[in-house]
């Protein structure tokens, strides 16, 4: 009898002692960058100096990492170059690889900071994938090796000579991956200064839901892009979205992309418009149908309303910004909208502005939210305000004083 | 008997008993990493659905505050509160609304009074409830006769405000948690709307975008300083540990106000904690952040559990206690069924909950006969004898493809995609064609020889080559069948039914396994039925 009590009570220990810990040290302390973090009530800002910083500050944000579920699926390496990062972040982050986008340095070595923070991380592998733990887009082979040496991950590495052909590689990866070719697919011009600018928030949402993604020229078509189109087998062929206006893919273009499905534009009079645009374009109707079956079309946010998360910085920040769309692939989710450093340009004012709350019950409440992404040197403090006015309910912000000036917080 | 079909059923149901512990296992755990180095290296506190507002004192907060939140109708009296003044803070925030429906007593005074009235005075702040404090037995701050015939909520315990003061009003209701975390969700929870008293935020309000400042009873203060969350994001106020844990009732709250989606997880609403102490240590922030995080209707994400996943588990319990029954009821009934043929009605009902019983019942309640050569024998419609050898298949066939597929979710889809298979067979180098193919031709190999060869030997009387081709023509075609079914219904589950493809540590993966193999033995019946008839297959052990 004596012995079978012991045996109860060990098993009782056992189950209790799977049940884990919540505890650890405390959360708060003196985090190098939480001064500069600074929040508002509808806003927090994610202070990032340089875009590996930034990228790490994401990760940190988006996983916490203290269990599988909590951790990512795989991390995202590529180099500092806006093109390639843009390309990966388009194809690889959704679900089901759930990947945030980290940067080598300037010049191409995995620092010290990002292999912590990749170690941090713990991938759990992508399912789908072998496993994979790190996508590694034009990495240098010395650094690829690094990474499985130092932490046993596992690396696919995707190499290309140029952003078009890296597109069609990863699209044909991303047909193995999901066993399916999306039939929706965004387009951005290479050879155009502003390309990324315009067609970031539709990259948001590439990140946020995983449709393709292809290269033009403004008055071409590669023949890699023709061939990812012709994969499309919807009843129109493919859906395209293109990511600026005529100035930025001609009409030509636009004309020939017409042979292989259905040609749509995102666009706006600046790149902040094509931005404001894209947070409350959505496009569905048909996709496929046979008998008994039927697939929509769907693509876009279609926020035209409150109750909803922004991820908010300045346009010429673009390496920063591109790994920022994984704010809009976990937690709040939500669209991508350019400013100025100090000032919030006139179409995301009047976007703002249509999707302003109103003040409700206590059981209905409905609030809109934002990230704020870089420094005071990318986005200033009263750029950060006068978001935090156009996404509160409220009409008369008076100030004590500026948000700089409110410094005895965080000097724990 | 051959130890072939011992050893096939131990393997597959260590298989899948490693993969259900294993999914038992996460869920059960809350955060096993945080200890090992999931903060090194971090450079902010904030995470996605927590914003950490790390103050040094209510005195920092309530200053910066005024400046990060700077809206006329959040404005907070313009002292910082403090341990001596905080009643007074309280009374000169509120702005009192025109024509109140209810009126507050909270305890005064101490720092505990304090604890116990913080929860409504975040509402208080938010509605413009009129508030009167009662101290030592007496009722103090604004003239109590003018609220007489108010509803009064008085909030907290006996031991701070006696039931006497409760005479003051017409109607009296009293408001208290048996501690000050369930103190605090009391009061998120409650809702009086003749009153207008309580945020209402239960566990079916699925639509609010509510916000929540949680602190602790220690730094009650901060928590008080923060209380211009309350009007700029109707912010009600939750208590979190002194140890800097979440109190069990606070982890069950924060759970129950997990939203789900059903389009896009950029449909709102989306909801926030405000985190005001410093104590509160980085994996309750984390849990805390986890909780909310948006999760598809089916599954409610991982630890979660969602309606859909109750489904699967109650199909894979009534699965398991099949199983259990008809092993336990044939190994003490049925002393004249071979045990192979057992093990193959109890892992059918293991796949197959109810019917398999129903059917295994079925089966053997009947006349039956010894023949020449000892065996039994049952006298069965062909319907049911086509079922048992169905059964006899699919027992050993479905859970082995199940244990085969889920050591490819273990291990992860091989995937190829070179240039030369795109085109109309692009999918053969793609994960899910991989997996599923793998499963079928896998089972039918290690199921030919270490099962229905030995199974046709025992029952049918030919050459051993005929015995060997028949053997792997009806495991081939049967298992097609089983299949078929299978297939289909796990990919039109998992590609256009659950959002988010299941791993192999979602317990929605077994479900649909399971409700894809009841599919499979709904066709490959009549298959058999058709074999029965050429008498390809007995169905009548």
């Amino acid at each position: 009898m004596i012995r079978l009590r012991y045996i109860y009570a060990l098993a009782i220990l056992a189950v209790l002692s799977s049940c884990g810990k919540t505890e650890g040290p405390a959360g708060a302390g003196s985090l190098p960058l939480q001064n500069e973090a600074s929040f508002t009530a509808y806003t927090v800002r994610l202070p990032g100096r340089t875009p590996e910083e930034q990228a790490i500050l994401l990760t940190q944000t988006v996983y916490p990492a203290t269990r599988e579920d909590n951790a990512v699926g795989a991390i995202i390496l590529v180099p500092q170059d806006e093109i390639i990062a843009f390309t990966a972040m388009q194809s690889i982050t959704h679900m089901p690889v759930n990947a945030p986008l980290m940067y080598l340095t300037k010049d191409n070595h995995v620092s010290e900071a990002t292999l912590r923070e990749m170690k941090r991380l713990k991938p759990d592998g992508v399912l789908n994938d072998r496993r994979i733990d790190v996508y590694a887009v034009n990495v240098p082979e010395a650094e690829v090796n690094k990474v499985r040496e130092i932490l046993g991950y596992k690396v696919r590495t995707f190499y290309a000579d140029n952003p078009v052909q890296l597109a069609e590689i990863l699209d044909r990866w991303q047909g193995a991956l999901k066993s399916d070719h999306p039939d929706e697919v965004i387009m951005s011009a290479l050879d155009h200064p502003d390309a990324l600018k315009h067609g970031i928030g539709a990259m948001g949402w590439n990140a946020h839901m995983g449709k393709g993604f292809a290269w033009v020229y403004k008055d071409s078509i590669p023949e890699a892009t023709k061939r990812i189109l012709k994969r499309r087998s919807g009843d129109h062929g493919s859906y395209i979205y293109l990511t600026g206006g005529p100035d930025v893919i001609s009409d030509k273009v636009a004309r020939e992309l017409g042979r292989y499905g259905l040609v749509r534009r995102i666009f706006g009079e600046n790149v902040y418009a094509s931005n404001t645009v894209n947070a409350g374009y959505k496009d569905y109707g048909r996709n496929y149908g046979w008998w008994w079956n039927w697939e929509q079309r769907s693509l876009g946010w279609g926020i035209a309303q409150a109750g909803h998360n922004f991820i908010i910085g300045n346009a010429d920040n673009m390496l920063g910004m591109i790994p920022a769309a994984v704010l809009g692939h976990m937690g709040k989710h939500g669209p991508i909208l350019l400013v100025a450093q100090d000032s919030v340009p006139q179409a995301v004012n009047k976007y703002l502005t249509m999707v302003k709350p109103f003040p409700t019950g206590p059981q209905e409440t409905i609030l809109n939210y934002a990230w704020i992404i870089g420094d005071t040197g990318t986005v200033s403090e009263a750029t950060q305000r006068e978001v935090d006015f156009l996404l509160s309910p409220f009409k008369n912000p008076k100030a004590a004083k500026p948000l700089s000036e409110a410094d005895t917080l965080q000097k724990k | 008997m051959k130890w072939t079909y011992p050893v096939l059923t131990f393997l597959v149901v260590l298989i899948l008993g490693f993969g259900l512990l294993n999914v038992l296992k996460e869920d059960l755990e809350v955060a096993h990493w945080t200890e090992k180095g999931a903060m090194e290296g971090r450079m902010i506190a904030h995470t996605k659905n927590v914003t950490r507002v790390v103050a040094k004192n209510a005195t920092d907060l309530h200053e910066y505050l005024k400046t990060a939140i700077p809206y006329e109708e959040a404005k907070v009296a313009d002292m910082a509160p403090s341990e001596k003044n905080w009643q007074a803070f309280v009374t000169q925030s509120i702005k009192v609304a025109d024509n109140p429906r209810h009126v507050l007593v909270l305890p005064g005074g101490s720092k505990e009074a304090l604890q116990w009235a913080l929860p409504a005075i975040y509402y208080a702040f938010y509605y413009g409830s009129p508030v009167l404090f009662a101290e030592n037995g007496q009722l103090t701050g604004q003239n109590a006769t003018q609220y007489r015939n108010a509803k009064a909520f008085i909030v907290g315990p006996e031991e701070l405000i006696p039931s006497d003061i409760e005479d003051n009003f017409e109607d009296a209701e009293r408001v208290a948690g048996k501690d000050l975390t369930d103190h605090a969700i009391k009061i998120a929870e409650m809702r009086d709307d003749a009153y207008e008293f309580g945020w209402g935020r239960v566990r079916n309000r699925r639509t609010g975008y509510f916000h929540y400042v949680v602190t602790t009873p220690k730094h009650a203060l901060e928590g008080l300083a923060a209380l211009p969350y309350a009007v700029s994001n109707n912010a009600s106020l939750l208590y979190a540990g002194d140890e800097g844990g979440l109190p069990a009732a606070l982890d069950r709250y924060v759970w129950s106000q997990r939203t789900d989606w059903m389009v896009s997880p950029s449909e709102g609403p989306f909801k926030h904690f405000w985190l005001v102490s410093n104590d509160v240590s980085y994996a309750a922030q984390s849990r805390l952040d986890f909780s909310i995080e948006k999760a598809e209707y089916p599954s409610m994400g991982p630890v979660a559990m969602g309606y859909m996943e109750a489904l699967a588990i109650m199909l894979i319990v009534l699965g398991i206690a099949s199983a259990i029954f008809v092993m336990i009821h044939s190994t003490y009934t049925l002393h004249m069924v071979h045990m192979p043929i057992k093990i193959a009605w109890a892992m059918t009902s293991l796949v197959l909950p109810v019917l398999g019983p129903i059917l295994y019942l079925n089966s053997y309640r009947r006349p039956a006969y010894k023949d020449e050569k000892g065996m039994w024998h049952w006298l069965r419609p062909q319907n049911i004898q086509s079922a048992a050898a169905t059964a006899m298949g699919f027992g050993y066939g479905a859970p082995t493809m199940i244990a085969v597929g889920f050591l490819f979710v273990w291990f992860g889809f091989p995937i190829f995609f070179p240039e030369w298979i795109e085109g109309p067979f692009f999918w053969l180098g793609a994960g899910m064609p991989i997996m599923m193919i793998a499963m079928y031709v896998l089972t039918v190999l290690i199921v030919v020889p270490m099962v229905q060869y030995p199974m046709k030997e025992m029952m049918m009387d030919m050459p051993k080559k005929k015995l060997v081709m028949m053997a792997f023509k009806t495991t081939a075609l049967s298992m097609a069948a089983v299949s078929l079914g299978m297939m289909t219904t796990a990919w039109w589950t998992m590609m256009y039914h659950i959002p988010m493809m299941p791993k192999e540590d979602d317990i929605l993966w077994f479900g649909v396994m399971w409700l894809a193999s009841f599919a499979g033995f709904l066709v490959a019946w009549p298959l058999n039925w058709l074999m029965i008839r050429s008498h390809l297959k007995p169905g009548n052990v």
